[in-house]
């Protein structure tokens, strides 16, 4: 049920065939952990497997310059039942890779994914995620900025920020905000931003809320009952 | 800690604008208008229970604590509100409408200590939100995440908001509406603030001295408790409210003969009277409704919660949540498979929060192994001094200066001791003038490598059983007799020494040393034992060459390596190593002791006490069992405690 709550994050790290995401122990039967992996590598030189995971979505970016790679989202949706660690595998290890893993109550379980895309950023400060339209107004705009060197990066304005995880494979960094807006139609691009130039990818999710329900009510033709007690219930 | 209570109760019962609310549990003074700072009586309207105040801009109420403090909760809360809400309606004045609020938040003494509001989110889809507002002690506003709701067209909506205080820095928070779940987190905002004279406000909030997010709306009746309600009992009230009453109106007058001279026009006063009757009717169907659903311990709340407790014999701590009680219960209840790993794991797993897979069971043997892998483990072993033991390529090693004065004659004890506690015998000794009379040391072996680097003259390095309290001690060793690499055992008694006898003459080389104690028939003199002393240049499992037997008194409380000098100083360096230490307790009672591992680095919020509490009941009588965070007692380590963690390691 709406609002998407954010309850913790986790950043990833190698487990010795990919990335591997501790389950925080907050998670409950029905949350929907997000796991997102990154990296400079293309898809003609690394593939992902997300063994634990339903894929979401997989964007790429492959210029000729920098500011090539592929970031996954992935989608798990916790029951209770799982191991202590959720992992994502890898063919070979990525040249630069990074990996978060973000645990939400209240988000959709079947149909999250409402909008995706992505852009490649060459040699500068502002990694500029795209716009998306959001469908329903509770719909969460995720933002992401994975960046070819392990420096901080800061979220918009009016974002809230989720991870900033250094990278499990090179110097690289990974930075996931998110945005409830409580409005649909078009976000406008969300620019995060570092202290000096670099290159990368920037990318945005919008994700569905479970639907909201109708508030039960009761509407007496009279007047007159028995309402609140102290005794029994 | 409060007793858990209702401790507001407001009916908005009043038939007329000027007769003031009053709290039927008695924390507040009657509820009254404040012109001063612009809001007033609202009006008495038709409501669910029967009458209600209708909220709107320049209405609401305000008041004070008879006792100062009763309507305080900086911990746990539970606020319960029918109310009638119109989001369009709302959204025509402000977007936020305060139900209650207690504090009016510019000083600290008015720090809200809790609140709770409607919010429209969505106005034309008319989606709403309830949520929970408070103050940090600092007056910091703590806004909470809510959860949101489509408002229906008409009829009144039963709110409920629980707080579950956890830690100052984690707060479960949970809505619902009617009997639905609409949203549940955990907050980090544990620190409350709030003190005894706040002001108690319904309908309107305070901001600066002036009024702020007024509701638009009806308010029925509000209920504020001091305790986490279960989501058991909301869905119980609501179905009293919303399905068993109207259906004990409807028993009630389907209970009238077919075609009977009576009215049905609801406001009648015969209607009415049936009406009072059926919600009787249903009052009583919904307790024995309730009983039926939430009896069992998973569903158990309040007194039966605490009754299925008692008879379990499983006690909650406090601040344990009803979840966690609950599962305590099942644990105890599904315990199956007795004292076997599989068995003990299903138990504990949930309460430990694992994984029945990642809980782990540990149980000792009577050996001690140690190949110093994992360095030097003080808390089995007892360096004496600690500069002089140390560690390298992964061995033990013990070193002393040229002409250091390290002797052990009986006189002098300066030598240099590597020992642990030698584990004893319950059991009665052979031979002794004393039956079931316990000693340590009985049947204990010691077998060690080592490998001299250098051992000069008048140097000896070796295994020992010692017993510092009467002095006796039982040496064998490898000593360096000028110049003539030696394999020795000299026994002391009460500090006398017996002699030393010469077993071998060998090389400065590395030798396995292997010292027991033989526990036999053999009649000997009370309170001695045969011991055997062997050594092997060839390995530690092939080589060995016994002694005949030493005679020798029972009974030592350490054992371990050393090093000494004999007759004089140390005429060189000292300097060997020990390696692949293997002892044997075979009287200890480290076998019937057994540990539940739970690895602290595992995410999770383990029930240490029931788990605990559950080996307890599983555990062969003649065993202890308990459940650890650390394999070992370490002195500082918050993970482990006295009586608990094995001492000695694991």
């Amino acid at each position: 049920m709406p609002p998407i709550g954010f309850i913790a994050a986790t950043p990833g790290f190698s487990n010795g065939g990919g990335i591997g995401f501790l389950v925080p122990s907050t998670a409950k039967e029905g949350d929907v952990l997000i796991a997102i992996v990154a990296c400079t590598d293309t898809s003609t030189a690394l593939h992902v497997t997300g063994a634990d995971f339903d894929l979401l979505v997989r964007l790429e970016q492959n210029p000729p310059a920098s500011g090539r790679g592929q970031i996954f989202v992935y989608r798990h949706v916790v029951t209770g039942a799982e191991g202590a660690q959720l992992n994502v595998f890898t063919d070979i290890n990525p040249t630069k890779g990074a990996g978060a893993m973000l645990l939400y109550r209240g988000m959709a379980r079947d149909v999250t994914l409402v909008a995706s895309g992505t852009a490649n950023v060459v040699a500068s400060t502002n990694f500029v995620c795209p716009s998306e339209t959001l469908v329903t107004y509770s719909d969460l705009y995720l933002g992401i900025a994975f960046v070819e060197a392990a420096v901080a990066v800061t979220q918009p304005a009016g974002t809230t920020e989720r991870s900033d995880a250094a990278g499990v494979f090179g110097a690289c960094q990974l930075e996931v905000f998110d945005l409830l807006r409580e409005l649909v139609g078009a976000t406008g691009t969300k620019t995060a931003t570092t202290a000096g130039a670099q290159s990368g990818m920037a990318a945005s999710v919008a994700l569905a809320a479970l639907p909201v329900l109708v508030a039960p009510a009761v509407d007496p033709d009279v007047p007159g009952a028995i309402g609140l007690v102290t005794v029994g219930v | 800690m409060a007793v858990p209570a209702s401790i507001v109760l407001v009916r908005f019962r009043e038939q007329d604008i000027n007769v003031l609310p009053s709290d039927e549990m008695g924390s507040l003074n009657d509820l009254n208008e404040d012109a001063g700072t612009g809001f007033f009586l609202p009006p008495v309207v038709d409501a669910f229970t029967g009458k209600g105040r209708s909220f709107g801009e320049a209405f609401g109420l305000v008041t004070t604590d008879i006792v100062p403090g009763a309507s305080l909760a900086t911990r746990d809360v539970t606020i319960r509100a029918l109310v009638k809400w119109d989001p369009s309606l709302q959204h025509g004045l402000v977007d936020t409408g305060a139900l209650v609020i207690r504090g009016k938040g510019n000083v600290a003494a008015e720090y809200v200590s809790y609140g709770l509001e409607l919010r429209v989110v969505n106005e034309p889809l008319r989606i709403g939100e309830v949520r929970f507002r408070w103050q940090d002690t600092a007056g910091n506003v703590k806004i909470q995440q809510g959860g949101q709701f489509i408002a229906p067209l008409a009829g009144f909506v039963m709110f409920t908001a629980v707080r579950r205080w956890v830690s100052a820095t984690s707060v479960e928070i949970r809505y619902y509406a009617g009997d639905r779940l609409l949203a549940e987190f955990v907050s980090p905002d544990g620190d409350i603030g709030g003190g005894t004279t706040g002001s108690f406000s319904v309908g309107v909030r305070y901001q600066a001295g002036l009024q702020a997010d007024n509701l638009v709306g009806v308010i029925d009746e509000l209920q504020v408790l001091n305790y986490e309600i279960s989501g058991e009992e909301i869905a119980a009230t609501w179905d009293r409210i919303s399905r068993l009453q109207p259906r004990g109106y409807k028993a009630m007058r389907d209970l009238l003969q077919p075609g009977a001279p009576v009215t049905n026009d609801p406001t009648s006063r015969f209607q009415k009277l049936l009406r009072i009757a059926g919600q009787a009717l249903g009052y009583a169907a919904a307790q024995v409704e309730n009983f039926r659903q939430n009896q069992l311990g998973d569903r158990a709340y309040g007194p039966v919660l605490e009754q299925w407790e008692r008879n379990l014999a499983e006690a909650p701590r406090a601040g344990d949540g009803i979840d966690r009680r609950r599962k305590r219960l099942l644990a105890h209840l599904r315990q199956r498979a007795g004292t076997s790993i599989k068995g003990v794991a299903a138990t504990v797993a949930d309460l430990l929060a694992l994984a029945t897979s990642q809980v782990q069971v540990l149980a000792f043997s009577q050996s001690i192994n140690d190949d110093f892998s994992a360095g030097i483990r003080t808390e089995l072993w007892r360096p004496d001094p600690t500069a002089q033991w140390t560690i390298a390529a992964n061995a033990l090693r013990v070193q002393a200066a040229n002409a250091s004065n390290i002797l052990f004659d009986g006189s002098n004890r300066n030598w240099y001791t590597f020992l642990t506690a030698a584990r004893g015998s319950r059991s009665g000794s052979i031979g002794s003038a004393n039956t079931n009379r316990w000693f340590d040391g009985r049947g204990c072996r010691i077998l060690a490598k080592i490998a001299p680097t250098t051992l000069p003259d008048k140097g000896e390095v070796g295994v020992v059983f010692y017993d510092w309290a009467k002095g006796n001690a039982l040496f064998l060793g490898l000593r360096n007799n000028a110049g003539v690499y030696q394999v020795v055992t000299e026994a002391f008694r009460t500090w006398v020494s017996q002699g030393v006898t010469v077993q071998l003459v060998s090389a400065l080389a590395t030798h396995w040393l292997h010292l027991r104690q033989i526990d036999d028939s053999a009649v000997l003199p009370p309170k001695i034992k045969n011991h055997v002393a062997a050594w092997s240049t060839t390995s530690g499992t092939a080589g060995f060459t016994d002694s005949a037997n030493i005679q020798h008194p029972q009974e030592f409380q350490w054992m371990g390596l050393y090093a000494r000098g004999f007759g004089a100083a140390l005429a060189g360096a000292l300097d060997v190593s020990f390696d692949d230490v293997k002892m044997r307790h075979p009287y200890s009672d480290r076998p019937f002791r057994w540990y539940v591992f739970r690895d602290p680095a595992l995410a999770g919020s383990p029930d240490m006490t029931a788990a605990a509490a559950a080996l307890k009941r599983l555990r062969h009588a003649h065993t202890d069992a308990k459940v650890i965070k650390s394999k070992s007692m370490l002195a500082g380590n918050a993970n482990c405690l006295a009586d608990q963690t094995p001492q000695g390691g694991f």
